[in-house]
């Protein structure tokens, strides 16, 4: 047995070193400079645009160190997980369509259940704001690339094996995967004796790292890499608040590294850290946990919302009104975020008056959002509409933030907490934000800037479907899990027909409708995904420099200068190619200093 | 600007609005038909509102259109006398 394990850890060797010449034989790595610029159209695409530097073909991804080659990268690998969530979460709505567990046992349940959560947050929500991040910053800002391109590389080629990790549970035969739910409570997550819980610790961290090494790339570039006209006045919004969010990163995932591995550690080597009596306890957990968990509930949400406050003036033909007091709630709610974790803890015996103080800061988190909100729908009031694909996506995240905002202050008042907490109306709030409005964001982003990162413009029809489908799907999913929640429907269950608390037969149809509302959903999806897929191999290339007649309202911005370059060169005009980046040349439609604001 | 593209702005935002209101409309309403032994519906903490669906689709409509029509207003108020774009140019 012994002589057999050596054997395949010898010969294991042998194919890794193999795997490594062979690669050294194939392209010669370091030829490439760090900055060498490129389009990130289509693979493989010539467009002519100074990526002859680069190796053609699936090298090319492997080892590219472009700031938009990562973007897409990390695009391709959030809406991937996006689908991987999305069909966890159909198995667990189909076997909730009648109270008992008839479809999958409990413990699948609860297995996909905590891996839909995982897989939704840490595998989509951040990679996803990572991927416009690195795409469009350097771009925003003038820089050439991200500060640490190496870096950037490495950050992201850390998420696939953090993935592989997270689902180790459910593709290695024989273990059983976590089923911790996504907060890993202790002692629950302590006691819990599967293989599939560590993996999921160890994916966790990695991504963790990721995220962190991310963070710290996209401060030091908007501070140092920042063209010489850009400064802190003319900065764009989103690239405020991918600053903002990359700040609460850099003090909130640390720490929930070092709260796992200490878990890690009380799961395999027998430390105490959250033992009840010896250790600091089950509430030890739970303040690590929300310390990070709550921050990151903003690292996720204020991203989405610098797209929409980025997108709606620019469908609304008008700068973004109040743009300081965005900036200014962006930086609140940034600071405001580490003080509101124990709203998670309300109903767990901590001291009252701990949880008046943290009920008064998540009361107080609510301005600066609706500070967002009055400015949002301010600068519509008088806007000259359009209602494009991207405007539809943002007028539908203000529409679910405002439904998933009310229901959570709520939530943040002491006495209606411990009445509604751990039912589905929790449920359905925090689901009206990160489906109805991170996801809503996410969609408006990738169809604004569809035209930028294919070439290609995506259909507009099949578009206004996906959000009509995702909009109605949504508001009946988790509407009908609201009132659930008001019929004290208790979450996490895989079968309620012991459910003694409301009425079954109402809770079983809000069930039945929220199921329906989450076929509607991944209808709705599926078109995205066709329309994606079809119109950036099929779709005719994008010829216009300007492709969303921002020069009509004055809010031409860098990236489509980038975008017109691009096409300029590519026509064989006369530029000179340069590093990406936007950097001014003539005759073009380079945005001039100012342009950004708004 | 025509008059026209101008109201298609408010417009959307009303529509928004109104849907907003609906939806709390039809919560309450739900929750009256479903829950009305424990739902005690009294506006502003003055106003006595049956504990049924109508009652409390009435007390939702009513409580969230006027603590957004308020946000709304003041959007109104804002937006004639500090809005200064100047259309077409920065």
């Amino acid at each position: 047995m012994a002589g057999q394990q050596l054997a395949l850890t010898v010969l294991m060797g042998l194919v890794l070193v193999g795997v490594a010449a062979l690669l050294t034989r194939i392209e010669d790595w370091r030829q490439y400079t760090p900055l060498a610029g490129g389009s990130a159209v289509a693979v493989g695409e010539d467009t002519g645009y100074g990526h002859r530097e680069k190796p053609s073909g699936v090298i090319r991804w492997l080892t590219t160190v472009d700031h938009k080659d990562i973007g897409i990268l990390y695009g391709v690998f959030a809406l991937l997980a996006l689908a991987i969530g999305g069909l966890m979460v159909m198995v667990m709505r189909f076997e909730l369509i009648t109270p008992a567990s008839d479809v999958v046992s409990a413990q699948f349940y609860n297995a996909l259940l905590t891996s839909h959560g995982i897989t939704m947050l840490f595998l989509f929500g951040t990679p996803i704001i990572a991927a416009f991040g690195n795409y469009f910053v350097p771009l925003l800002i003038g820089a050439d690339d991200m500060a640490f391109p190496r870096i950037n590389a490495i950050a992201f080629w850390l998420l696939p094996p953090g993935a592989l990790l997270i689902w180790g549970g459910f593709l290695v035969p024989g273990i059983a995967p976590a089923q911790t739910s996504w907060t890993m409570y202790t002692p629950l997550s302590v006691e819990q004796a599967h293989v599939g819980a560590d993996l999921m610790l160890l994916g966790l961290h990695l991504t963790g790292v990721s995220a962190t090494m991310g963070a710290i790339n996209f401060i030091v570039t908007i501070f140092t890499e920042r063209g010489e006209d850009v400064n802190w006045a003319n900065l764009d919004i989103f690239s405020w608040t991918m600053l903002t969010q990359s700040g609460l990163i850099l003090f909130a995932f640390p720490l929930l590294g070092s709260a796992i591995v200490m878990l890690l550690l009380d799961r395999n080597l027998g430390t105490l850290f959250y033992a009840v009596g010896e250790g600091g306890g089950p509430i030890l957990w739970q303040h690590l946990f929300w310390f990070f968990g709550h921050p990151e509930v903003y690292i996720l949400v204020l991203p989405p919302m610098g797209l929409i406050s980025y997108i709606i003036p620019r469908f609304s033909g008008r700068k973004l009104f109040g743009f300081k007091f965005v900036v200014y709630s962006t930086l609140a709610i940034g600071v405001l975020s580490f003080g509101v974790w124990a709203h998670h803890m309300f109903a767990t015996g901590i001291d009252p008056r701990l949880r008046a103080s943290f009920m008064a800061v998540s009361l107080a988190i609510a301005i600066p959002s609706a500070v967002k909100t009055f400015n949002w729908i301010t600068t519509m009031w008088n806007g000259r509409i359009r209602l494009a694909a991207p405007m539809l996506f943002s007028i539908g995240f203000i529409s679910n933030f405002i439904i998933g905002g009310v229901t959570g202050v709520f939530l943040a008042a002491i006495p209606i907490d411990l009445i509604l907490t751990d039912t589905y109306y929790v449920v359905g709030h925090f689901h009206y934000i990160v489906m109805g409005a991170i996801a809503f964001a996410v969609f408006a982003g990738i169809y604004y800037w569809f035209p930028i990162f294919t070439g290609k413009m995506y259909q507009r029809t099949l578009a206004k479907w996906h959000f009509w489908l995702s909009m109605i799907g949504t508001n009946v999913t988790f509407f009908a899990m609201l009132l659930l929640g008001y019929m004290e429907m208790p979450r996490r269950y895989a079968s309620y027909d012991m459910v003694t608390v409301g009425p079954l037969e109402a809770q079983t149809l809000l069930h039945q409708a929220a199921t329906v509302g989450a076929v509607i959903l991944l209808v709705g999806q599926v078109i995205f995904v066709w329309n994606v897929v079809s119109s950036w191999l099929d779709a005719p290339k994008v010829t216009d420099t300007d492709p969303w007649d921002l020069k009509q309202s004055g809010l031409f911005t860098r990236e489509f200068g980038w975008h017109a370059d691009r096409l300029t060169a590519a026509d064989g005009g006369e530029q000179q190619t340069v590093t990406d980046g936007g950097e001014k040349h003539e005759a073009t439609d380079s945005p001039q200093p100012g342009d950004t604001e708004a | 600007m025509s008059v026209r593209t101008v109201n298609r702005g408010r417009r959307v935002v009303l529509v928004v609005y109104l849907v907003v209101i609906a939806i709390a409309g039809l919560m309450g309403a739900i929750l009256g038909a479903t829950r009305p032994d424990i739902v005690d519906p009294v506006l502003f903490g003055v106003v006595q509102l049956p504990a049924s669906p109508l009652g409390m689709a009435a007390y939702g409509m009513i409580t969230v259109g006027i603590a957004i029509g308020v946000l709304l207003g003041a959007v109104a108020y804002v937006a004639a006398r500090f809005d200064t774009h100047e259309p077409g140019g920065e």
